[in-house]
């Protein structure tokens, strides 16, 4: 899986999830600015495991993020060990 | 300021919306016009622009009728609608400045949601009430009723109540008999207040609120089905006479309490029922007998707080929240909506989910939901595959 498609399927998701407008994103957005509630914050992890048929771990460390290139990041790890 | 019937019509020209629906709030009838430099500096906002533009009404950027209308343009939605609005002045959010660029004028705010509730408090209209007393209005002889009160047609103060200076009770309230209400309350149409029940100075309530309905107490003369449900688990014992408990208590409500259209306080079996100050409560909650509200907190819409529940300060409720029994939540907690609390919240925790639980369980709850199907179809694929291995193993 190439890392455009990782960041394009997860720009869509989150422009999804969050009711944005894709363009108005970038992998640099920060994620805390675009003020996401906590339930769509689950709404957007698991749009992700299911489009990458992954598994997030629950616990803080693995999958913790600022900016949407780190979500494209996790997924990317995620992938590899899977 | 009367609110002309302009019509507004759709493709085939019927009416769509009338001037009255679409103009959020007008300058009330006592107030001076205000200028959009008058508005910037109430907000304690940045200007840009011409600050001499007259202000007389505020509305979303498509309903705007003209010039003198301030649009309200701090979401992002509204902030786009910007390109075909009929104002001439806009309010947006810190950060947005270039939209104001087509505008003669506009204001930046930073906390938009908190402008919005400045700028409508600047721009409501006062409920519609005469002063003085309706001459359908009755009144007991013994009733106290306090300077420049005004009271509604077909409304009811009973014996020994006491009404303080400036409160006005629209139409078709009733006040029970020996009830103090504060001063400067707004107590709307059909509300209803029951005898003894105290209520502080500042306070808004909703239509058809009832404070002091007797609470929902039963019991039965021997151990009943539910009492031998919470403790087994099964229904050993069958409810063949209620008895009825009668409440004898009251409410207390604190100054600066909003409470919501329809919402019940019920009064307390024996003592207070009592609301702090500021807390703000929805429509449709009912507030069982003997419970305590702590101040400022937010209550939303379809909550149900069973008897003797306890709030800390601060506390805020999602909609759809129940809370059992004499269960207490902390100072400054979040519940989530829908949620059921059972257990002691402590406080300045976020709890969600049947039976709530901590956020962090939520989460993992959600997640094991969703995740269910999948990992269902990952662990049949890895017992095909444990099968087909085993197969191997024997064949070789």
């Amino acid at each position: 899986m190439t890392d455009e498609h990782i960041q394009d399927t997860v720009l869509a998701i989150v422009a999804k999830e969050a009711r944005l407008d894709r363009a108005s994103l970038t992998l640099d957005t920060n994620l805390s600015d675009l003020k996401i509630e906590s339930l769509a914050m689950v709404q957007i992890l698991f749009a992700i495991e299911e489009a990458f048929n992954v598994y997030i771990p629950q616990d803080d460390e693995h999958f913790r993020f600022a900016t949407i290139r780190d979500v494209c990041a996790g997924v990317r790890a995620l992938l590899a060990a899977s | 300021m009367p609110c002309p019937a302009v019509v507004i019509t759709d493709a085939r020209g019927d009416p769509m919306i009338t001037r009255a629906h679409v103009i959020l709030a007008m300058v009330r009838e006592d107030d001076v016009p205000r200028t959009l430099n008058d508005i910037a500096v109430a907000l304690g906002a940045e200007l840009v622009g011409d600050g001499t533009l007259v202000v007389d009404a505020v509305a979303h950027p498509l309903m705007a009728d003209g010039a003198s209308t301030l649009a309200l343009a701090m979401e992002r939605n509204a902030e786009n609608a910007l390109a075909r609005t009929r104002a001439v002045s806009a309010v947006v959010a810190e950060g947005r400045r270039a939209a104001l660029a087509p505008l003669k004028g506009g204001i930046i705010v930073r906390r938009p949601r908190y402008a919005l509730a400045q700028l409508l408090e600047m721009f409501a209209l006062p409920p519609s009430i005469e002063p003085g007393v309706h001459p359908t209005a009755v009144l007991h002889p013994t009733a106290t009723i306090g300077a420049d009160v005004s009271i509604g047609a077909f409304s009811f103060v009973g014996p020994g109540t006491r009404i303080g200076d400036r409160t006005r009770l629209l139409a078709h309230s009733t006040v029970g008999a020996g009830v103090t209400i504060g001063n400067d309350c707004l107590i709307h149409a059909g509300a209803r207040i029951g005898d003894r029940c105290v209520l502080g100075n500042r306070l808004i309530l909703q239509p058809n609120v009832v404070i002091g309905a007797d609470g929902f107490g039963f019991v039965t003369p021997e151990r009943g089905s539910v009492e031998s449900a919470m403790e087994t688990g099964r229904v050993e014992a069958t409810n063949r006479t209620l008895a009825r408990i009668n409440s004898v208590g009251i409410v207390v409500i604190d100054d600066d309490v909003e409470i919501g259209a329809g919402t019940c306080i019920d009064r307390a079996t024996v003592g207070t029922t009592r609301i702090g100050r500021g807390t703000k409560i929805d429509n449709l909650v009912q507030v069982g007998h003997n419970c305590s509200i702590g101040e400022n907190c937010l209550i939303a819409g379809m909550c149900g707080l069973s008897g003797s529940v306890t709030l800390g300060d601060r506390v805020s409720l999602g909609g759809g929240v129940g809370v059992s029994d004499h269960v207490s939540i902390g100072d400054d907690a979040v519940i989530m909506a829908r949620s059921g609390v059972a257990a002691t919240v402590p406080a300045r925790e976020v709890w969600g989910g049947y039976p709530a639980v901590p956020h962090r369980e939520v989460t993992q709850q959600l997640f094991s939901a969703r995740r269910s199907p999948r990992m269902l179809r990952d662990i049949e694929d890895l017992k095909r595959r444990l099968s087909e291995l085993e197969q191997r193993v024997e064949r070789s």
